[in-house]
């Protein structure tokens, strides 16, 4: 176990370094120069240079990166927003608690109505409620989420007033958001809680559990359940960050400031050091997610370490 | 009474209800693209200063937007845009992904290793997020936005390719090639290659809708088509400002997208059914 952990996390220490490596290198990918964009059209050429020198740019490349990951992991200083001319770290901080909300409840939502749904769906397949539930679920994976946000906008914010339009202060400001979240990663969970509900009931210690002479309740939460129960933990932790960039769009829409929000921004104004940070912040995440996914997925079923490890423990 | 096999292949596409379906949405979709300049009473641009905000009646069936443009003009001509992100966006995604996933698949070892993480490397960022980022690096643009999907879309074809390609490699036919001088290029594209065909297709299929959201959400996002494009998410995005005196303006367009993934949606699922009876669905 211990060798398959470390085999994981190793693989996800590299590939966050490729990451930020990328990251980095965006700057110098760039059409644009960002001294020029920072400095405004207006500036001096002479000028300029002073600018360049004084942030350092005018070093070699792979000593600014060095520079820059050295302050990154001592000080969580990923250099100035050239926008709003505070460090990026501070700009970022207060955002992330509203994103990580956002993410957090529509997760819990999510998952209380898709595993309940779907374990009903895979019980009572070819019912009216099944085939209500995958038609409705077919239909919703081709709606995009910033129309159904806007939709929902269009007829509970403007049309009957029940919610406010946008903003951030009060908890109404969140249920338009969160129900926009939440539709849009059902389908998928609801699918995937289904179809590993019916392999299992495939499995023969199912119909060993039957002829036991167990009721239908207890096989099903003691052992149907309980064994797709890995997969659908599992995708939770893999789908919190898909959530997080899913919510760039919802939070845009709605107003709420949170990270989403504020790439957007930065992409639009061309703030590199803020873009950085962010996409490198949710690059970490979702490599943290799937290490923990991973190993989450290894203590609960040995076939998969062994796989992993060639069977040394 | 003769069974070609073209004749059956039909039938079982006319039994297939998905396909047939999301084959007559699809195919309505090409139609209005094809004839967009015959349906459209307007063009896409055509401003009426006098009709701001019209809404939908006799002379303008969908009503008019901010500028007094004719929505179902400007939804009609969208359905080129949608349709060329389908194409161009797979077509990228489907090659880069076949060559390499051939490729890892063929050579396997160190080519194979290295490619593989950088599939990896792809997986590990979420799409919108490295979208955004590429779109940052390259400029706000709808064939950006399409490259910058393909960019995180094509490791999906590489993954079902190599896969594919391993498997295939060790039977009789490829040892035969090889032994009759076969470069190893031949053997990739002219041996291995028509036996993926069909999950490819697969693959395709399944990919498309998320490739033609995705892109359209970048526009939404105003780092895709530009103004004055009738990019249907564009038009839901300019729609927000005047939304209490215009709903109809963000409605139709995002109808019009909905009835287009839709239709490729259940295609795809339809085709899955056809071509890959083992992958069907539950």
């Amino acid at each position: 176990m211990k060798k398959y952990i470390l085999k994981k996390l190793g693989l996800g220490i590299v590939l966050i370094f490729c990451v930020s490596f990328l990251v980095f290198s965006m700057l110098y990918m760039m059409p644009g120069d960002p001294v020029t964009i920072m400095a405004g059209q207006l500036a001096k050429t002479k000028n300029l240079e002073g600018l360049r020198h004084e942030l350092g740019l005018d070093r070699p490349f792979l000593v600014q990166y060095f520079d820059w990951l050295k302050n990154v992991i001592l000080h969580q200083d990923f250099g100035l927003s050239y926008k709003y001319r505070i460090d990026a770290w501070s700009l970022i901080k207060t955002r992330i608690p509203i994103s990580l909300k956002l993410t957090f409840t529509t997760l819990i939502i999510e998952t209380l109505i898709a595993v309940p749904l779907g374990l009903y769906c895979a019980y009572k397949k070819d019912s009216i409620v099944e085939r209500v539930t995958v038609a409705t679920t077919l239909v919703f994976t081709a709606v995009p989420s910033f129309w159904l946000a806007v939709i929902l906008m269009l007829v509970f914010a403007v049309k009957l007033h029940w919610l406010p339009l946008s903003g951030y202060e009060t908890w109404q400001n969140y249920v338009l958001p969160i129900i926009t979240g939440v539709v849009g990663g059902l389908a998928s969970t609801i699918r995937l809680t289904k179809s590993e509900c019916l392999d299992v009931m495939r499995e023969r210690y199912v119909t060993t559990a039957y002829a036991k002479g167990l009721s239908k309740r207890a096989v099903l939460a003691k052992h149907i359940l309980r064994n797709s129960l890995i997969v659908i933990v599992v995708n939770l932790f893999l789908s919190f960050p898909w959530l997080i960039s899913g919510y760039i769009v919802i939070e845009r829409i709605f107003g709420i400031p949170g990270m989403g929000n504020l790439l957007v921004n930065s992409i639009v104004q061309q703030d590199f050091n803020v873009i950085q940070a962010i996409v490198l912040l949710i690059t970490v995440l979702t490599v943290i997610c799937n290490i923990l996914s991973d190993i989450v997925l290894g203590l609960l079923d040995p076939r998969i370490r062994i796989s992993v490890t060639g069977g040394e423990q | 009474m003769s069974k070609s096999p073209i004749k059956e292949f039909f039938r079982t596409c006319y039994k297939n209800k998905n396909f047939l379906i999301g084959f007559l949405m699809v195919a309505s979709v090409v139609f209005i693209a094809l004839f967009a300049n015959q349906i459209a009473p307007y063009a896409y641009d055509d401003a009426h200063p006098q009709d701001i905000l019209v809404k939908p009646c006799r002379q303008y069936i969908f009503g008019t937007d901010n500028m007094g443009r004719d929505l179902f003009s400007r939804i009609v001509y969208g359905s080129r845009i949608a349709l060329k992100v389908a194409l161009v966006g797979a077509g990228l995604q489907l090659v880069v992904g076949t060559v390499i996933g051939l490729i890892c698949g063929y050579f396997g070892g160190k080519i194979d290793r290295a490619l593989t993480f950088i599939a990896d490397l792809t997986y590990a960022i979420p799409g919108m997020v490295m979208a955004l980022a590429v779109v940052t690096v390259l400029g706000s643009s709808l064939m950006n936005a399409i490259i910058a999907i393909a960019i995180v879309n094509w490791a999906a074809y590489a993954r079902v390719v190599r896969a594919k390609a391993m498997s295939i490699k060790n039977q009789a036919f490829i040892e035969t090639g090889i032994s009759f001088g076969e470069s190893a290029f031949a053997i990739m594209f002219r041996y291995i290659l028509p036996n993926i065909i069909p999950v490819l297709i697969v693959t395709v299929s399944m990919q498309l809708p998320g490739t033609i959201m995705s892109t359209t959400t970048l526009s939404f996002l105003g780092v895709g088509s530009q103004a004055p494009s009738p990019d249907w998410g564009l038009m839901v995005s300019e729609s927000i400002n005047y939304i209490s005196r215009g709903p109809w303006v963000c409605i139709f367009p995002g109808l019009a997208l909905v009835y287009t993934v839709f239709g490729f949606n259940i295609m795809g699922e339809g085709l899955r059914d056809l071509l890959d009876p083992k992958m069907k669905s539950q």
